[in-house]
């Protein structure tokens, strides 16, 4: 067993692991690129270097297999590999101090990275002058939202990510009488209203404005600056059958509603949204230009945060570089519209942060320190040359001891 | 090369590695409990409470909004439709649904709210301008097929439609205006018999005038 884990450890630390995994690296990113023309960016970072193993459905098949290692396996096989090499081979003493150092750092960041990719969640809050709201809405993830708003004070929600609704199979609500049964499902979609298509067949839907509706499957889009309008006809079954069948689209924000059990629902096709435990309200945006032009000076938001439990209550200015830290998330400046009455501000969620900046002050200070003991260890030699009356690196200086030794 | 050489153990460590990796991981139903949407709103200068003052979010005396008998409490708009127009059922899709008539004929009015993301200026008029068989025009020709219409604190981009005649009949006419606002796209249609819609255009517009935020 002891021979076994050996054996395992020093071909983890192999520099041929290191090169395999860096050629491994080399053509995911190869790749990558050329899938982006396909994909787009944030497709293509989550199907090749935030995975673990990159999965290709095989054409005009449903079925989709490995085929080749994610970003996270080849990362993390090389922090493995790093890690390895470094306990094996560099004795620890204060000559080697920068080298673990640095050594140490370039470890942290493959972790940081690691991190973030698990861990940080990015999202919009999007604020009209006035407006209050306890959520963000996810840059990427899309969720079915079934709301029971029956409770005069608050409302229940169940978030139906939507892998769950391309499957087709029958969802369970936890705690709710209600089982969805999708339909029908579409990544991306164009609509009509029924009377400018007569001749189109009849809608699934027997519930809300998906009667009025047709639906046009589309291709999905990757274009930076267009979305997606992922649609499902879904059908609700209560415990006395089936309710019925309703349309949710995100292309129409309005949500739905319809009873059942005794219980009224909101149905909506959403941006997957987080709650905060504290509210932001937009007090006022300002866009500032340089007196006598149209050239953007500054963008800020004024804002009025507010603490689910009353223990707090300020007023905070964001505006471009000085974000808001509150509750774990950071809200940048990001964007405005509507006439400069409307505030889009970037929330980030990223546990793991501190990390590179950590990471890379390890580094700088391993090879600062590395590279000190080099040139001290330059000059003392210098100087021991000098003293015994010899130019070093002249013709006639003599050879490093090491070099006599052969 | 010693990799290739490695026991079948590890070979197999890291065989069911991938396999764990790429099992199959369905993503869980989340169910959370929120407060009532939407939450209140606020001033942007927050003043004392004068005596007397009414209650949060009341709408302020001597003004249209008192009988507002337009939007659902969700909408993030109000209006306020002319006195002679009648109003309509809402059809699943409608915000709004009002008809008039006059001795031209029978204008219908609709107001529909969708995702601004998904529904772009430009496609939209084009799809109003195909409903009465006019051509698509380009993003070049929109400034000089629209105008700008600023209303309480709004602003609109209006369109005026019509449609070549049919044979034996009377062309139809579009009056549309479309609001951006936050997420949403708002589209205001009046549409019926040229004739009808066009002595109907100075009440559209006025209309158009009373549409403002839901809050203040």
């Amino acid at each position: 067993m002891r021979a076994l884990l050996r054996s395992l450890v020093e071909h983890l630390a192999s520099l041929r692991l290191t090169i395999v995994l860096l050629v491994l690296a080399i053509v995911l990113v190869v790749i990558a690129t050329l899938d982006q023309v396909h994909l787009g960016i944030w497709a293509v970072q989550a199907k090749y270097f935030r995975s673990f193993v990159v999965v290709q459905q095989l054409p005009g098949t449903g079925v989709s297999i490995p085929f080749f290692p994610g970003g996270y396996l080849v990362g993390g096989l090389l922090l493995i590999n790093l890690l390895c090499a470094q306990f094996l081979r560099f004795r620890l003493s204060w000559r080697n101090v920068g080298l673990h150092l640095t050594h140490f750092g370039i470890a942290l960041l493959l972790v940081g990275e690691l991190v973030t990719g698990l861990l940080s969640v990015e999202s919009h809050l999007t604020l009209d002058t006035g407006e209050t709201r306890n959520y963000a809405e996810a840059a990427f993830q899309r969720e079915l939202a079934i709301t029971d708003i029956t409770d005069p004070v608050f409302d229940q929600v169940w978030s139906v990510p939507l892998s769950r609704l391309e499957r087709r199979e029958p969802i369970a609500l936890p705690g709710c009488p209600l089982t969805i049964l999708p339909i029908q499902f579409f990544p991306n979609a164009n609509f009509f209203m029924r009377r400018d298509a007569p001749n189109a067949p009849a809608s699934p839907a027997t519930l809300g404005f998906g009667q009025q509706v047709v639906v046009q499957p589309a291709a999905p889009t990757y274009r930076p600056n267009e979305e997606n309008a992922p649609t499902a006809f879904v059908e609700f079954r209560g415990p006395d059958g089936p309710v019925g069948t309703m349309l949710a689209t995100l292309a129409i924000a309005q949500p739905q509603t319809f009873t059942a059990a005794g219980r009224t629902y909101a149905v909506a096709l959403r941006r997957t949204r987080i709650y905060f435990d504290f509210s932001l309200s937009l007090l006022e945006f300002r866009h500032d230009k340089y007196p006598g032009t149209e050239i953007p000076r500054n963008f800020s938001s004024r804002v009025r945060l507010r603490s689910s439990d009353a223990s707090e209550d300020r007023e905070v200015r964001i505006f471009m570089n000085n974000p808001l830290r509150h509750g774990g998330y950071t809200f940048y400046q990001s964007g405005f519209k509507n006439d400069d009455r409307t505030t889009i501000l970037q929330v980030v969620r990223n546990p793991g942060w501190l990390i590179p900046y950590l990471a890379c002050v390890l580094s700088g200070l391993g090879l600062l320190y590395h590279f000190a003991l080099s040139l001290f260890a330059f000059i003392k030699r210098d100087r021991a040359a000098v003293a015994g009356g010899t130019v070093p690196g002249s013709p006639t200086s003599p050879r490093p001891a090491t070099g006599g030794a052969r | 090369m010693t990799l290739l050489r490695a026991p079948r153990s590890i070979g197999a460590t890291i065989a069911a590695l991938i396999l764990l990796l790429t099992g199959c991981r369905e993503e869980p139903v989340r169910t959370y409990r929120t407060s009532k949407e939407p939450l209140p709103p606020v001033e942007p200068a927050p003043a004392p409470a004068a005596a007397g003052a009414l209650p949060a979010g009341h709408p302020p005396l001597g003004t249209e909004a008192m009988n507002m008998p337009a939007a659902s409490a969700a909408d993030s708009i109000i209006w306020a439709a002319p006195d002679h127009w009648a109003a309509k059922p809402l059809g699943a899709m409608r915000r709004g649904s009002f008809t008039t008539r006059n001795e031209h004929g029978e204008a219908d009015c609709s107001i529909i709210v969708l995702a601004a993301a998904q529904n772009p200026l430009l496609e939209n008029i084009n799809r109003w301008r195909g409903q009465i068989g006019l051509t698509p025009i380009s993003a070049a020709q929109l400034p000089a097929e629209s105008a700008t219409l600023d209303g309480a604190g709004l602003s609109f981009t209006t369109v005026d439609l019509v449609g070549p005649p049919p044979a034996g009949g009377a062309a139809t006419r579009i009056l549309g205006a479309i609001l951006y606002r936050g997420e949403e796209a708002w589209f205001f249609k009046l549409t019926g018999p040229d004739a009808a819609v066009a002595a109907e255009q100075p009440a559209f517009l006025d209309f158009l005038r009373t549409v403002r935020p839901a809050t203040p």
